[in-house]
């Protein structure tokens, strides 16, 4: 038993005016009586209840929606799980064949996790108690079984409760629920996962009145908004008090910053310096997990590690992008022990017991203080031995943000987004969901979806219209109405209308676009090799093994004979034939196209306002390596640093072109966002930029005229340049254009159901019966700007990909205070930013010169005239 | 190098080839083919002034209404922005004949389904032109509700030798270089090509351009591309093929060979 962990119920005291209720009976917590059974296997174990598990059965006892926020290993699941595992222990009672306990998990490898360590003491203490999974790969007939004979505990997903909640069967199945166990709650509510959940809950409420939801949390920034997610809204206001129970403690974190002799570059995201480093390292520990940011540094990493893996250690790979069997072949040796290391992405950031990892190695900087946290809690998973994490930088920007990040000892202080209002896309398909289940009347569904927290202000007209949207399209002009999905019906006995499907071929449509994750089309990588030869004419293998999955995007982007890094190998790329690109062994250790980007993660705006702080405060450099250190001070003489509230801009003619660099330490995606708008402004004072590149950092902008000379010669000030009304009309023209838009609406698009998803084996071969949702986007832009899904895809976009709130409060908080070095050449803070040019996409006019530039350049060499008229 | 653009209306002039910011002048390029010159827009259309002809591929009108029929409610807006665009093309290049190349309509009850304000406006787009409909696969029936003449191909006499309108290409890459006798202008196949520069790559629809035959990109709003990467363009396209590349206001031409070799730099 942990004595340092202790339980504090409640909120920080600053927050405690709010209406939730936190004191909970300190004195119940020492002498619970638990049943004997259940006092005599924790006993045989030499176990105590732990604080928090007294706590949750307080809770349990008082009956109102709970949320437990404890760090990574202090057994909240158990916690959850306790009182209902003791309520169902009660011989007065025949659960026989009832549903007790729903428990969802954002991933399904954690409710099967989940589920065989509860089976442990479910059995030892002879309890009698049903539990099953329910996931993608349970069979249906044990689905259809599990629909109408259910077991007590019910281990499952979010999109798989969307799918029993559309059943017929719903009303049944869940009638007798009394609990609902949300994991990984924290995960699972800044996504639109957590929206379609925060729906199926409201649902479930009303299906289970009785029914109570316990919230299980990592540590938040915000535990009483989360909380409030767990409870029913009326008019915008909670209608119950939720509890809140907070472990505190366990030992903090034992992070450190790589502290390598090998010279840090001051690009690049690689760490390849570190590599002698990072080996040593692995051989000094039992077992490291290395994670890096993007499946390109993973593979990178991998084949680099294995490059120096002179003593040939089990060092693996795991990216989600990965064929599922391999991936489970790595989990299963790692929880064997079998491994040494495994570089791995975010798949692996939430909550799987991964046996005994001693390291964690973070490559490139945090970006985020919870992912940090998430990632450093898989080290040691017990409370009462530190965790042992190192941070690698692999740029002299990143080790100022490891630095900022150790220094504001804030990896206990979570920064996790806040909850994000309910999408509409979300909405529509929940609303079919619901027609699927049987025919509803509108009003009480309206209170009932707006009881949830996410649309806790959706209005009723625009509920309508998201009715209107599902059932023929939305669009002004109804032409669809003849092949509407939901249409009106009276019911004779209230004489109400209520909505019904219009065909049950509707229901089977819904359940095959469940769900709110939209990936990009992928292709599978399948690895043959050349038959024949000598003689005979060569030709590729027929099937071969699926290595895994790429966007589609990326293999549209190769040509064959095209050498990339995938699985830990270098592959040529053969041909495309059908759903599968045809892949074979090379010789080449170099890859020839740098391998395809996942997710970038944006830097934090708390870490961002460390990092500028840091910067701004030469006593702190201190603390830096001795050549980031040297980076700074050589920036300082040739050009400026900035005070904490000021903004840089520097400017800089190179070759033959002039160059923009502003310092905004504001994430990619904001900086991204002003690089478009602020392209168009330059392009409208007549300054000719040309593109732009973003890094979290910094933005550079290029154009042909001397951005230096914007006043004097185009009457343009910095300060008008950056005025906050670049967020009216300059958003708006640049929306209508825009890629990142157009992503969005896809999404949007998939989610709402008007695309469908394309499912393996469904598609028809080849050819063009894609229907690209760019080509829709700008028909409906044009046709219907008020159209439902537009707003929707405009205040996701606001919300994700534009960063528009940050991007605001960067442009308020820099009016005044913008600094301009005029240079004539690149600052050695400039260096690093120049250096991405190349490796981060273009954006803005110069697209098209782009196209025009490579087309000039390969006509160069032909005739010239060849083929154009005289 | 000598670019030849079409400023205005029919008439053609000798632009410089320098980057400058009036993209719009470059929205039309002007190429030779098999003797035979045309004019490419970034549209998707291709005119031949020689005969005052109009060339388009794949419509699809209706395409929107068609999927709505199985569930899915794209906006109902696609023919009317696809006549729309044509009726640019039109008064642009003022020709006195208009051909659609196949794939006019998504399937065959499209004209059925077309609404009455829409069916107007493509009557009247007609107005005063020669217009044929060659059928495609996706409608081998053209609905009698629709003004305009209807077959199966279509040749006429260039400067050279027979020119071939038809929806699907007839004969092979190679069967083209040894014949050299009729030149087919054809669709079907809504060719896109991939341009990689300074680590990006960009998909783009694309006219074909090889011994004996053009290819012409998908016309319609809501018309998808096809790889030449692709299987079925195989034997389509040689070492030789051309390739007039769209691109958002500006259009360029290049060796499909060429382009294929050009890596990221």
């Amino acid at each position: 038993m942990d004595a340092k962990a202790r339980i504090e119920t409640g909120l920080p005291p600053a927050r405690d005016q709010f209406h939730a209720r936190f004191e909970i009976a300190q004195d119940r917590i020492d002498h619970s009586d638990l049943p004997s059974v259940f006092a005599n296997w924790f006993a045989g174990r030499g176990w105590q209840l732990r604080p928090h598990q007294a706590a949750m059965l307080a809770a349990a006892e008082d009956g109102q929606p709970t949320l437990l926020v404890a760090p990574t290993g202090a057994g909240k699941t158990l916690s959850g799980f306790l009182p209902s595992l003791i309520d169902l222990n009660d011989p007065d009672q025949d659960w026989r064949d009832q549903l007790h306990t729903l428990y969802i998990s954002p991933l399904k490898a954690l409710a099967v996790d989940i589920a065989r360590n509860l089976e442990q003491p479910i059995s030892e203490m002879g309890l009698d108690i049903s539990l099953e999974t329910r996931t993608g790969d349970t069979p249906a007939h044990k689905r259809k079984r599990q629909k109408q004979r259910p077991p007590n505990f019910l281990l499952t997903t979010p999109e798989q409760l969307a799918l029993l909640l559309a059943s017929r069967e719903a009303e049944s199945l869940f009638a007798s629920l009394q609990t609902v166990i949300l994991d990984e709650l924290h995960a699972l509510v800044t996504s639109k996962r957590g929206e379609l959940l925060s729906l199926g809950l409201a649902r479930l409420r009303k299906l289970a009145p009785q029914m109570r939801p316990i919230g299980l949390s990592a540590t938040v920034s915000d535990p009483l908004e989360l909380a409030h997610w767990l409870v029913p809204h009326e008019a915008g206001e909670a209608q119950e008090e939720p509890q809140i129970l907070r472990l505190i403690g366990g030992t903090s974190p034992d992070i450190s910053v790589l502290n390598s002799t090998e010279r840090i570059p001051w690009a690049g995201h690689s760490a390849r310096y570190a590599l002698p480093d990072l080996y040593e390292l692995i051989k000094q520990h039992k077992t490291s997990l290395l994670f890096v940011n993007t499946r390109s540094q993973a593979e990178f990493l991998f084949q680099n590690l294995w490059s120096i893996n002179e003593e040939t250690l089990p060092i693996a790979l795991h990216h989600g992008s990965l064929d599922v069997s391999q991936r489970r072949k790595v989990e299963a040796a790692m929880s064997a022990g079998a491994l040494r290391a495994v570089v791995c992405t975010s798949t692996l950031d939430l909550g799987i017991d991964w046996g005994d990892v001693d390291l964690v190695l973070n490559i490139g900087a945090p970006k985020g203080a919870s992912r940090l946290a998430q990632r450093i809690g898989r080290a040691n998973h017990r409370l009462d031995e530190p965790s042992k994490a190192i941070l690698v930088p692999s740029n002299c920007f990143e080790i100022l943000e490891c630095r900022a990040a150790l220094d504001a000892n804030y990896i206990g202080d979570q920064d996790t987004p806040p909850i994000r209002k309910g999408g509409l896309d979300v909405l529509a398909q929940h609303i079919l969901g619901r027609a699927c289940s049987g025919p509803f009347d509108p009003v009480d569904f309206h209170a009932e979806v707006s009881s949830s927290y996410p649309y806790r202000h959706l209005s009723w007209e625009l509920f309508e219209q998201a009715i209107d949207f599902v059932a023929t399209g939305g669009y002004a002009m109804r032409v669809y109405e003849q092949f509407a999905k939901l249409k009106p019906m009276r019911d004779k006995q209230s004489g109400k209308t209520l909505w019904r499907l219009s065909h049950p071929k509707r229901a089977q449509q819904y359940r095959l676009n469940i769900g709110t994750i939209v990936e990009e089309a992928m292709i599978k990588i399948r690895l043959t090799s050349w038959k024949g030869g000598s003689g005979e004419p060569r030709r590729l293998g027929r099937g071969g093994r699926v290595l895994g999955e790429v966007e589609e995007g990326f293999v549209s982007s190769l040509s064959p004979g095209d050498s990339f890094l995938f699985a830990g190998q270098v592959l040529r790329f053969e041909s495309l034939q059908e759903n599968s690109a045809v892949v074979t062994r090379t010789q080449h250790r170099e890859p020839k196209i740098p391998a395809y980007n996942g997710g970038k993660f944006p830097l934090s705006t708390y870490l961002a306002a460390r990092v500028r702080a840091m910067l701004a405060d030469p006593d702190s450099w201190q603390r830096l390596p001795d050549q980031v250190r040297d980076w700074l001070a050589l920036q300082k003489e040739h050009s400026i640093i900035p005070a904490a509230d000021q903004m840089l801009i520097e400017t800089f003619p190179r070759a033959d072109k002039f160059y923009l660099t502003l310092y905004a330490f504001e994430g990619r995606l904001a900086l991204q966002t002003l690089g478009m708008l602020l392209t168009r402004r330059l392009e409208r004072a007549g300054a000719r930029p040309l593109g732009f590149v973003a890094s979290d950092y910094a933005l550079m902008i290029w154009g042909l005229r001397d951005f230096a000379r914007l006043e004097k010669d185009l009457g343009w000030s910095f300060e008008q340049l950056f005025d906050e009304d670049m967020l009216g009309d300059d958003l708006e023209s640049w929306l209508a254009e825009s890629a990142m838009l157009k992503r969005t609406f896809r999404n949007c698009a998939v989610i709402s159901g008007m695309i469908e998803r394309r499912h393996p084996g469904l598609e028809k071969s080849g050819r063009q019966i894609t229907i690209s949702s760019d080509l829709i986007y700008n028909v409906l832009r044009d046709h219907d700007p008020d159209h439902l899904l537009l707003k929707a895809t405009w205040d996701d976009a606001a919300a994700g990909l534009l960063d528009i709130a940050r991007l605001s409060a960067m442009l308020a908080r820099i009016k005044g205070r913008i600094i301009h070095a005029s240079l004539d050449r690149p600052s050695p803070m400039a260096i690093p930013v120049l250096l991405e040019i190349g490796k981060e996409p273009i954006y803005g006019a110069a697209e098209d010169e782009m196209l025009l530039e490579t087309a000039r350049t390969l006509m160069a060499g032909a005739d010239d005239d060849d083929g154009l008229c005289p | 190098m000598h670019d030849h653009r079409i400023s205005a209306k029919g008439g053609m002039h000798r632009a410089s080839g320098e980057v400058s910011s009036g993209l719009s002048s470059r929205s039309h390029l002007a190429f030779d083919h098999a003797g035979e010159c045309f004019v490419a827009s970034t549209s998707g259309a291709l005119f031949w002034p020689d005969r005052e002809t109009l060339l388009v591929a794949d419509l699809h009108l209706e395409k929107g209404s068609a999927y709505a029929r199985g569930g899915q409610f794209l906006p109902p807006y696609d023919s009317q922005a696809t006549l729309d665009q044509l009726a640019r093309d039109i008064a642009h290049f003022s020709p006195a004949r208009v051909i659609c190349l196949g794939d006019s309509f998504h399937d065959v009850e499209g004209p059925a389904r077309m609404s009455d304000p829409v069916m107007q406006r493509l009557k009247s787009l007609g107005d005063g032109l020669d217009w044929t409909w060659i059928i495609g696969n996706h409608d081998p029936v053209i609905a009698s509700s629709v003004k305009g003449m209807v077959a199966e191909s279509l040749t006429l006499q260039g400067n050279h030798r027979e020119v071939t309108l038809c929806h699907e290409p007839q004969q092979t890459a190679e069967e083209g270089q040894a014949t050299s006798q009729a030149l087919e202008l054809c669709g079907h196949l809504h060719p896109v090509t991939t341009i990689h520069a300074r680590g990006r790559a960009m998909r783009r629809k694309c006219f074909v351009l090889s011994a004996g035959r053009i290819i012409l990109p998908a016309y319609g709003a809501y018309t998808g591309g096809l790889s030449l990467s692709d299987d079925a363009f195989a034997a389509l396209i040689d070492k030789d093929t051309r390739l007039v590349v769209i691109g958002r206001q500006t259009m360029a031409i290049t060796k499909w060979a060429d382009l294929s070799r050009v890596r990221r730099r």
